[in-house]
Parts: C-alpha cells; structure tokens; sequence
C-alpha cells in the first residue's frame, strides 16, 4: 500500500513540478502615466471648433479640470487637401482660458468632406495629434408637425437626406435639447432619473444609430420618428439629428460600454477606443441638422398642428 | 467544398492511419473469436426497472469484463469456453455474483437486475466513486449522481450545474451564476445533452442555477475534456444527462417542498414498460406579495418559473426498447423598474426526443434518437413611452444513431452520425419599428468511427475520427481523437490523450443576465472555432477506497468567434462584420482525491488553471486573462454519516481571486454637441488586478425517517456561507459629484442562508 501512495505521490510532484516552471503566464502589467486629453469638435457649415488640452489624473485624486489644464502648448489645425494629404491651410489656435484654445482667426467655417488634422505641441516636446474627415453635409425636407403631445400615438417625423460618409452609411446621433430645462418641465420618466439635477439632459442623446435602421423614401430621404424615450421635457425642443466621423463613432460606442452593459463581465472595463497619437481623447467632427418642436402634455391636449 | 488546413489535415491523415490500424488488427482475431463466447444483457435496478448506466459486469476468473453503456447494455466477447462467476458491481447496490457455463461459440443473453444496498448511508456516489468502473475512469470523465446534488448544501435549491461547480476543473463564474465554466472555456464550449438533445440555454432564474430537476435526472456525466468520438459541436466538454426511465416495478412519487420552489415525481410500470413525470414549480408568490405589501421597492409584479419533465418507456422486445421523453421549461418576469419603465421577459427551452435501442445480436448494438429542441427568449422593455423588444428562436431537429460492434475480445468498434437541421432566427424591434432581422437555417451533420483496442489488459487504445458538416458556409471538418491507457496494476492507471474540436456556434451571453442568451452561427467569413486539448493523467487507488486522480491538461482555442462587444447597433452590416475573432490557451493541472465509502466519506478537489484571450486590436492586441480567470481553486465535499436519522455534509471552496479591471486614471469630456452630459471615462489595465481570494463554507444536516407510517421523510436544514464570508463579485467605480470616483464593492453571497426543504416519498 505504501509503494501505491509514494506512486501517487511521485506522480503528483512530477506534475506540480512541470506546472510550477510553466507558471508564468506572460501577462504584463501596464503603468499609467498622466497623458495628454485632446477634446474637439468640428461641425460641418459651423465655425472651427475650440480645441480643449488637459492632463489625466490619477483615479484617487479629485478631478480638477483647472489644475490638470495645458496651458502652454502651441496648437494648430491643418487642412488637408482632398487628394494626396497635403496641407492647403492652416489655422493656429491660441490659450484663452483654463484648458481653452481658440483660432486665432474665427471666420473660417468647417468645410463638409474634408479632413482636419490638429497638432499640439507641448512645451516639453511632446506632440498630440489626430485627424478626422468631416461627415457629408444632409438637410431636412419635410417635419411632420411643429407640436405633438408626449407619447401619443402620433410621434414626429423628420425627412432628411443623406449624409456621405466616405466607406461606411452614415452614423447618426440623434440629440434633444430643451428651450425651457426647468425641473416642472421633465417628464416623468426623467424626472425619476434625475430629480433636480436637470442640466445632464437639457440635451438628451441617442447612441450612435447606423442609417440603414430606416427604409429610404422614392426621394432617396430617409424618415426619422422621435422616439418618446429621447424627451426629457415637455416644451420647445430641438430634435438634431448629427451624422457623426469615425472618431465620435469610436469614441461613444466604447465610452457606452465602458459605463455597463454589453457582454463583459461585470467587473471587465475595457479602455475607450480613441484616435489620437501621443495623448487620448477625441477630436471629432459632425454635419447635423436641426428642427423645433413643441412637446405638449397630454392634457394640453391639442394633437399635431 | 472542403475546407482543410493545413495542421488539421496533417493530423486528419494521421487519425485516419490509426483507424486503418486498429481495423486491420481486429480482422486476424475474427476467425479465433469465433470460438469465443459472448455474454451481453442489460442491468437493472431490481427494485425500480431502471437501467443502471456504468455498471460493471465482470467475469472474476477471466478477468475480463465490460460497463453498460448509456442504454443500461453491456457485451463480453471473445469468453474461453468454461465455467465463470459473473460479478455485476455498482455502487449502492448489493453485488451480484452468479455462476454460469458457456460453450464454444455460444451467445449467452444474461440481463442483470441488481438489489439496492440497504445500507443506505454508505450510498456516496460522487464522480468517479464506483469501484473500477472503466467508463468513468477514463481521462477527462467524471460522473455525479442525483442523491449527492440532493444532498448538497443549495442555494434555495439543488442544483445539477452548481454541484458540477465542486469538481476541479470546473468553476462557477460567481456565487449568482450555475454556468459551467470549463478547463479554460466559456459556458458555450460545453454540449449540454439531456436524453441525447441539446438544450440551449439550461438556466432557471436569469442564471441562477439549472434547468433540470434533481429529481427526474437519473445520470450526470461529464467529459472535461479530450472527449471522445462519439460527442461533437463544441470545443470544451460535454455535459450528458439522462432523465429516469420510472419505476417498472412499483407505482411511486415524492414531493418536496422548498423555500424558492416545490416539486413532485411520481413514476410508474405499465404493462409494457415504466413511466415518469416530474414537474417544478417556483413558489415565491406569497413572499413577492408580502414584501409588496410591505412597500419594498423593486419587487416584480410576477415572477415565476416552472418545468416539466416526462419520459415514456416501451419494452417491444427482449431486443428492443423504445421511449419518448419530454422536457419543458420557462422563466417569466414583469418588473416595474422605475416610473414610466417595465421590463417584461420570458425565455424558455423545450426538448423532446424519441429513442429506440435495437440489438441487433449479442455483437451488435445500436441506438437512433429522433430530438427537438426550442429555446426562446423575449424580452421586452418599455422606457418612456418607447417599447424596446427583441424576440430570439432556435430551433434544433435532429436524427441520431449509435452503433456499437464487438468483433472479438480485443476490439470494441463504435460508429454513429448526427443530422439537423438549426434555425435561427433574431428579430428586433425599437419604438415599434424593425431594427434587425436575422433568420439562419443549416442543415449540419456528423459521423464518427472509433475503436477501442486493447492489445493486452495493460493496454487501451482509443482511436476515433469525426467529421463534421455545417451548411452555413459550407464547413467541413475532420477530428481525429485519440486516447491511450496503461494500467500497470489495477489500481493504477496512466492516461494520456489529444483531440481536435470544432465549434460552429456562439453565445451571446452576460455572466450578470442569461435570460436574454442569443446563439449565433458561422456563415460566409466566420469560419469556425476550433481547438486542440491535450490531456494527461495517472488514476490511482492507494488503499480501499481511496482514489487520487491527477490530470493535466493544455489546449488551444482558435478562430473564436464572438459578437463584437462595441457594437450599439447592426443594422446594415454584413454578418461577418458583427463578429471579432481571436484565440485563447488554457493549461492546468486537477488533483482530486477521494474517500469513496465509510461514514466520514467525500472529496478534495483542487485546480490549478490558466486561461488566456487574444483578440486582434483589442487593448493593444495584448494577452489576458477572462474575469473567470483563476489560478488556484480548492474545494472539499465531506458527507458525515454518523447517526441512523441523521446525516451531515460540508462543503468548504477556496479559490484565489479572479480577473478584474483597476482603473488607475480619469478624464471627463465637457464640450460635446452631441449631449449635456459629460462624458467621464477611465483608463485602465484590462483585467490585470486581481480580486482577493473567494472562501466559503456551507453546511447542511438531514433527518430521514418515516413519516406517520405511510411515506419516508427527509427534512434538509443547510446554511449557505455559514461563517459570512463577504467574497468581492465585482467592483463598481462610480464618479461622483465632488469630482471623485468611488468604488463601491459588489459582493457575493455576503450573509449566511438558510434554506429548509422538506421531502415525502410514497409508495
């Protein structure tokens, strides 16, 4: 009996020792540095965007946009020309306040199609860039009423053409913003989420949405009905519909899991999918379009005019 | 078209040559088996009709011998002419021993019914528990029974997967989850068969644990891995179920009453045959309508589960027996979240299949299996005015045979095929409108041939090649098997063994939620899983009633296919674009030691594993490790049998801590157009930081008796995390208004639970 148990034994230290030299399982551990934010965005037909430069912190220091602000670097935007990437213009930014850039020349306006790279060079040598090529621009045709009473049957529909997106259909966000964000306005689906905390949804947005979802008209527009999920108050709204660039794409369908859901474990936080070179961030551009809309209260009453 | 690369076809030849082998081995041995005799039969409980699968039927001088096959059938071949004692050996049952002469030549049919052990307590019937069975003593195979899932300590309620969970290699997710997470493998790596048929989603209570009834399943077996031929479809393991046949002898039931659900069985014969019906309710009604009216926030408004098993058995013939059998089973929900938002959901499985085994001759038998199976989900959100709703199906209809022929004394050679046809289907539905709408229908197919060779008592070859055929895309594929044994002694075993493994669907699942699983297929551009597993072993038994198994194991997993986590939304996108693809590894090594009979009996189970993914460009295209991802994991069943009315159980998990995800920096995005809400992100090593170690005891004692003269009783009183441990499930980092992010620990079970069941059992 005592040669079958030293048998057992020796077969289990044969064993454990092959397992104890294959132990290592070549996983690394990453350090993490303070690095470069880049926050900005372009929208086609609308004047250059303000370019936003900051510090990461630590995740146990309190978040203090002010102290974590670059102030210093030297920060310009280049537009490529539509063939071979050649730079046809430049525009140079400079510090305002706090992590704010503006373009030393405001009149310029974001050319639908076109691409963008912004470069920040910082005081230390260090350079942030990224790129993005602006969504096709796309107008409204035809809304289907200027007021609707919240969660009837008659929702609003907006016509719209189509944005070119360069390889891909078109992306869009589709965004409501209040004319009147007071806590009496909410409706009651929001008013339980936020209570008296009304800004983080003066505009309310969709997640990224791919064209194809609607059917196209004989016209070749495309028809969006609002969905009542999107209304956080009763009032004058804009509906906005943004057709969005890879890099907001990316950027929002990542941060959006990054908050839950999706098939991660719990526990699982994966980094957001981002397109800048030397730093995080995003620098993004849009093409949007905009209708006004009256959400009435069920005993406003009145219907669609 | 098929399809072959270049490793796979390398090994397919080889596989092919071993057949080859093994087949041109067995032809010279025909004309001197002839001379041998054959004893074949089936055995059965004496007391209830019902077959017992894995019994071990020996002929004591020629030491040969055979186990029953999942038909309760067993055949010995190639017996010298002359006089034998014939043992028939199972664990719980007296042994059988009978003497009998046999002739040159001459097919003996000898069914075997076998007498429960009246010594009840030392009925401890964990895997591999069984003395010198072959079958679940091969490498990867372990076997549970349904009166050790009974008696274990449960949360609410015994639970089939939750006691799979106790033996090394395989590891539960979370104390909230049954899923089956295997040397390495996700829970869809595993095939879960019950009465031969797949069942998709084997979950009650979004997960919580599994969908079969303690009490209508007569057998768990369990291949970890390097399984054999004869199983396909997945690259992990296999679960297989089997319910009972029912009693043949005696009308009987028993009905159970528990804290989160009740249930009934009652069995029976017939003039041809046994019956069962077995059904499972939720009982949490009165409790849901209390804490209502009590004012407590986020209860449902409903909630209820429910299944049903029944199983039909009808003897046509000394040859041949046929039986149909059912499962059905559904979860329903209907919460009240917030105002203004509801979640209503239902999913479900149904199986059902149709069985008949023939033998052909004592040399040859055979088994054709018709299966349906149906799961659906359909879970449907209203939000504001805004209904969100998703409705999947997947339907399995399959035909199956199984053969297995004893050309002589030196070779076992088994052969079958596998043909369906599934149908996907996915429709979604946002604010009314159809979002996406995805039907998949494949016809697939199988077959395999093995042979089981052994040359000499000391040896065992197992040598077996599958093909594999999925319509979606067009996949073929070739699967060669191979498992090796020597036994120097016969209480030791060396096993060695390699298996190639094709997987052609997916599972969209969350470890948080299973009621909206969603199964997913290869098609054009999304070729199929595939993995390699290599596994060693040496089974010993050191003294009477001690076993000590070591196993050791490495296997690959390529070409993985999972729905692509950042994807918000799919409309227009070709199939393959909804998919990433990666690969993955998993080594470890398993002891698992045992104490199989006396009063102090149980198990010791202990893991060492690693499990590592890769998907390209995903967190740099880096290594890492899953969330179920755990180094070390320790487990130890113990049963006290001390008393006559009395018996206790422990049960004690240690694992070291799983993968998680510690952010170490922040930022917040202020200026979107998009939105008013600030857009605060973290950055992170994924899944780097470990979890502090998981421990737990739970305890249980039962008092069995007889229950005013007309039924036995047994009242089970067990506590969960008896010393409250609060295990880490996950953590939750949260930004708060002051600029800083908590993290807030989500635990596990945290405090101790009670649970209470009460079980009659009539004749």
């Amino acid at each position: 009996m005592t040669r079958k148990l030293n048998q057992a034994l020796s077969c289990i230290a044969a064993i454990a020792a092959m397992f104890t030299l294959a132990g290592c399982d070549g996983l690394g551990t990453s350090d993490s540095p303070p690095t470069v934010v880049l926050e900005s965005y372009y929208i086609a037909g609308e004047s250059l965007g303000v370019v936003r430069l900051s510090r990461t912190a630590s995740i146990d220091d309190v978040y203090d946009p002010q102290t974590l602000a670059v102030q210093d670097a030297t920060v310009r935007v280049e537009l490529l020309a539509p063939q071979g990437g050649s730079v046809e213009e430049v525009y140079a930014y400079q510090h305002v306040f706090g992590t704010v850039y503006q373009p030393t020349n405001p009149n310029p306006t974001v050319f639908p199609g076109r691409t963008y790279r912004l470069i920040a060079e910082l005081t230390d040598g260090a350079v942030v860039s990224a790129q993005t090529t602006v969504p096709g621009a796309f107008e409204i045709r035809r809304v289907s009423a200027t007021s609707v009473v919240y969660q009837s049957d008659e929702q609003l529909e907006v016509d719209v053409t189509r944005s070119h997106v360069e390889g891909r259909q078109a992306i869009f966000v589709f965004s409501m913003e209040a004319h009147d964000p007071r806590v009496e306005m909410l409706t009651p689906l929001y008013a339980e989420i936020v209570g008296e905390d009304v800004d983080q949804v003066r505009i309310t947005e969709s997640p990224p949405i791919n064209e194809l979802n609607y059917d196209a008209n004989e016209d070749g527009t495309l028809t969006i009905r609002l969905a009542w999920i999107a209304v956080a108050f009763y009032g004058a709204n804009d509906i906005i519909a943004s057709s969005i660039d890879d890099n907001i794409y990316d950027f929002l369908r990542s941060q959006l899991v990054q908050q839950g859901g999706s098939t991660f474990a719990p526990g699982e936080i994966p980094n957001v999918i981002e397109h800048v070179e030397g730093g995080t961030g995003v620098f993004g551009s849009l093409s949007r379009v905009s209708a006004e809309v009256e959400i009435l209260r069920e005993e406003e009453g009145g219907g669609g005019s | 078209m098929l399809r072959l690369n270049g490793s796979g076809s390398r090994v397919a030849v080889l596989g092919c040559i071993l057949i080859a082998l093994f087949a041109s081995l067995a032809m010279p041995r025909l004309s001197a088996a002839q001379q041998g005799a054959t004893l074949s039969g089936f055995v059965t409980d004496a007391a209830s009709g019902e077959t017992l699968i894995l019994a071990n039927v020996v002929l004591v001088s020629g030491e040969i011998g055979a186990a029953t096959n999942t038909s309760g059938y067993y055949s010995i071949t190639g017996i010298p002419p002359g006089s034998y004692a014939v043992t028939a050996s199972y664990l719980g049952y007296r042994e059988y021993r009978e003497t009998i002469r046999l002739s040159p030549g001459e097919a003996r049919r000898l069914d075997i019914e076998m007498t429960p052990d009246a010594m009840l307590f030392d009925e401890v019937v964990v895997t591999g528990a069984r003395e010198e069975e072959e079958e679940i003593r091969r490498i990867g195979v372990a076997q549970l029974s349904t009166n050790q899932v009974r008696r274990m300590p449960a949360l609410l309620e015994p639970d089939v997967f939750r006691s799979l969970q106790l033996l090394p290699g395989v590891k539960a997710a979370s104390d909230y989850s049954s899923g089956l997470y295997i040397r390495g493998g996700s829970p869809d790596q595993t095939l879960i068969l019950l009465d031969r048929t797949t069942v998709y989603n084997p979950s009650h209570f979004f997960g919580f644990f599994s969908t079969f009834n303690p009490d209508a399943v007569k057998d768990v077996r369990l291949y970890k891995g390097g399984y054999p031929a004869e199983y396909g479809g997945r690259m992990g393991s296999v679960v297989d179920i089997y319910n009972k046949d029912g009693n043949r002898v005696k009308r009987e039931g028993s009905i159970s009453l528990g804290l989160l659900a009740s249930r009934a069985i009652v069995e029976g014969p017939y003039s041809k045959g046994s019956w069962m019906f077995a059904v499972r309710r939720s009982t949490l009604e009165p409790l849901l309508a209390a804490l209502q009216a009590a004012d407590v926030g986020g209860i449902p408004d409903k909630f209820y589960f429910y299944d049903i098993n029944g199983k039909l058995n009808f003897d046509a013939g000394p040859d041949d027996r046929l039986s149909v059998s059912f499962y059905t089973g559904r979860d329903q929900l209907l919460l009240p979240i917030i105002e203004d938002t509801n979640v209503d959901l239902a999913y479900g499985n149904f199986t059902a299949s149709a069985n008949w085994t023939h033998l052909f001759s004592e040399r040859l038998y055979s088994n054709f299996t018709l299966t349906s199976s149906r799961y659906f989900s359909n879970p449907l959100f209203e939000i504001g005015g805004t209904g969100i709703e998703r409705d999947n199906r997947v339907y399995d209809v399959s035909a199956k045979g199984d053969f297995e022929y004893l050309p002589n004394e030196l070779h076992s050679v088994r052969g079958g095929f596998w043909t369906g046809n599934f149908t996907f289907r996915l429709q979604d539905h946002f604010d009314d409108q159809p979002t996406l709408g995805e039907r998949i229908q494949s016809v697939y197919g199988s077959a395999y041939v093995e042979d089981i060779f052994r040359p000499n008592p000391l040896w065992m070859i197992r040598a077996g090649l599958r093909g594999s055929y999925f319509g979606n895309g067009r996949y073929a594929r070739v699967e060669p098997r191979l498992a090796v044994e020597f036994q120097p002694n016969p209480d030791l075993r060396l096993q060695a063994g390699y298996g190639r493994y094709y997987q052609f669907v997916t599972l969209i699942t969350s470890e948080l939620f299973s009621g909206s699983d969603i199964w997913l297929t290869t098609d054009e551009g999304v070729p199929p899983a595939y993995g390699n597993q290599f596994v060693a072993g040496a089974k010993t038994r050191p003294m009477t009633n001690l076993n000590v198994d070591v196993e050791v194991y490495y296997r690959t997993m390529e070409d993985l296919f999972e729905l692509d986590p950042f994807l918000p939304d799919a409309a227009g996108l070709d199939y393959d674009e909804l998919f990433r693809f990666g690969r993955g590894f998993a080594y470890g090594a398993e002891l698992f030691v045992e104490r199989t009979r006396g009063r102090v009996n149980g198990f010791l189970g202990y893991t060492y594993g690693v499990t590592r993914r890769r998907f390209p460009g995903f967190e740099d295209s880096k290594l890492y490790a899953p969330k179920y991802d755990r180094r070390h994991d320790l487990k130890l069943v113990a049963n006290l049998d001390l008393f006559r009315h009395w018996r206790f159980t422990g049960v004690f998990a240690y694992g070291s801590g799983q993968a998680y995800t510690n952010p170490s920096r922040q930022y917040k995005l202020i200026g979107s157009p998009l939105g008013s809400a600030v857009k605060e992100v973290v950055w992170s090593p994924f899944n780097e930081a470990r979890l502090p170690p998981y421990h737990r005891l739970d305890v249980g004692a039962a008092r069995v008796g007889r229950f005013f003269g007309f039924a036995d009783y047994e009242l089970q009183l067990q506590v969960l995390n008896a010393y409250a441990r609060r295990n880490v499930w996950f953590y939750f980092f949260g930004f708060e208004d002051d600029n800083t992010i908590e993290r807030t620990e989500v635990p596990q079970i945290p405090v101790p639970v009670p649970n209470i069941s009460f079980t009659l059992t009539f004749d």
